[in-house]
């Protein structure tokens, strides 16, 4: 009985270390808590037996989950500075193109952009509302603005410069925003 | 190769660390656990021996557990900070 | 957590007096049989947790709450320094049993606030 249980916490344990997925693991190692508890149970410690219950398989599974929730809404705010230009095709072509793009990598990543336009002006949206990313577009160029603590930053500038397309007349640059608390 | 012989010597040491655990019988010198054992009630009232033990023989313990967890909020405090609150 | 559905709203409200039921039971016979003050303070802090799930909305006031659990801890600290230290126990027998509630009780609260003020912070303040 004791045995079988032991086994099974180790098939948990490694199941929780190979899956790919960040949210199966987190339900893995609930899992093995619960057996954990159990195998302390059987051991006859009751006591050690409700605090790993209550502490690993319940606490810590539901922090992990709203931290992975949190984690994966991605805001970009696009922003457009002289709203007269907004029909225009090849800026609509460029903006489909840059937003494109960061949405594919926000599916690479298991993220869940979330996609505002406005017309405020860069300093507006700083100040006032809570962004990851802001892209600002002026002809063919864009400028990525985000938080110097995202540490998304670095390899979403990696995959825009390995997977752009070297046809189209467009670039991108990626600036940090440094900004007092 | 490389990686063949590191399994290799993983496995002959998980063998010899399970043999050295099958050969050895450990005997804790165990006066104070007869003493918690047989007086617990006696000393303390308690009918959980856990409870004696961690309310009454080993309060530094359940002092420095509590201490621990003080800090530990403090730090979440301190480190969430960037966010509004204070 | 922005759609919140009906049914885990309305079986936590079912379930809220019941899990607060338990955990006093737990803190309160802790000197009896298994359990006692850290667990049953965990599982209060599962109480505002299930209320989360209920309801997100932001309206604990926090710094109470810390300094709740900064008053527990010196309470903590200071009510077996007198007891025991001072050799209480032996000289009055009869004070015993209280004296395990009491500290029971005192950390199970304190555990109860500290664990809800972590999870209200990576809730509420935390989004980067």
């Amino acid at each position: 009985m004791t045995r079988f249980f032991l086994i099974l916490m180790i098939v948990f344990a490694v199941l929780a270390v190979r899956t790919r997925k960040l949210r199966r693991a987190v339900i893995h190692m609930g899992v093995f808590s619960l057996i954990s508890s159990f195998a302390y149970l059987l051991y006859s410690a009751p006591d050690v037996a409700i605090a790993e219950a209550v502490i690993g398989s319940t606490l810590a599974t539901i922090l992990y989950l709203v931290a992975l929730q949190k984690y994966k809404v991605f805001t970009i705010y696009y922003t457009n500075e002289d709203a007269s230009g907004i029909n225009d095709k090849y800026i609509s072509k460029g903006r489909g193109y840059i937003l494109n793009m960061i949405e594919k990598f926000c599916i690479s990543r298991e993220l869940e952009p979330q996609v505002i336009y406005t017309t405020e002006s860069l300093e507006q949206i700083i100040s006032e509302h809570q962004y990851d990313l802001i892209v600002r577009q002026r002809d063919n160029r864009a400028f990525i603005y985000g938080h110097k603590e995202n540490y998304q930053l670095d390899s979403l500038q990696e995959y825009i410069y390995t997977k752009r397309d070297r046809d189209i007349d467009f670039h991108c640059v990626i600036q940090k925003i440094e900004e007092e608390d | 190769m490389r990686r063949r012989i590191t399994f290799i010597y993983i496995t002959l040491v998980v063998f010899l660390f399970l043999w050295i655990y099958g050969q050895t019988t450990q005997i804790l010198p165990n006066e104070i656990f007869e003493y918690y054992k047989e007086s617990f009630f006696k000393d303390t009232g308690a009918q959980n021996a856990v409870a004696a033990i961690y309310l009454n023989y080993r309060v530094y313990d359940t002092l420095f557990e509590a201490l621990m967890l003080l800090i530990g909020v403090i730090g979440i405090i301190y480190f969430s900070r960037h966010e509004g609150g204070h | 957590m922005r759609d919140h559905s009906e049914i885990i709203s309305h079986t936590t409200g079912i379930l809220y007096p019941f899990i607060i039921l338990f955990g006093f039971y737990i803190i309160l016979n802790g000197h009896n049989t298994p359990g006692g003050g850290f667990q049953g303070g965990a599982v209060l802090s599962a109480v505002f947790i299930s209320r989360y799930l209920a309801l997100p909305v932001n309206d604990i006031k926090l710094k109470n709450l810390q300094i709740l659990e900064k008053i527990f801890y010196i309470l903590i600290v200071g009510i077996p320094m007198l007891f025991l230290f001072l050799q209480f126990n032996f000289k009055y027998p009869f004070w015993n049993e209280p004296y395990l509630i009491a500290m029971n009780v005192l950390i199970g609260m304190k555990v109860a606030c500290g664990l809800s003020i972590i999870f209200f912070r990576f809730v509420f303040y935390e989004s980067r």
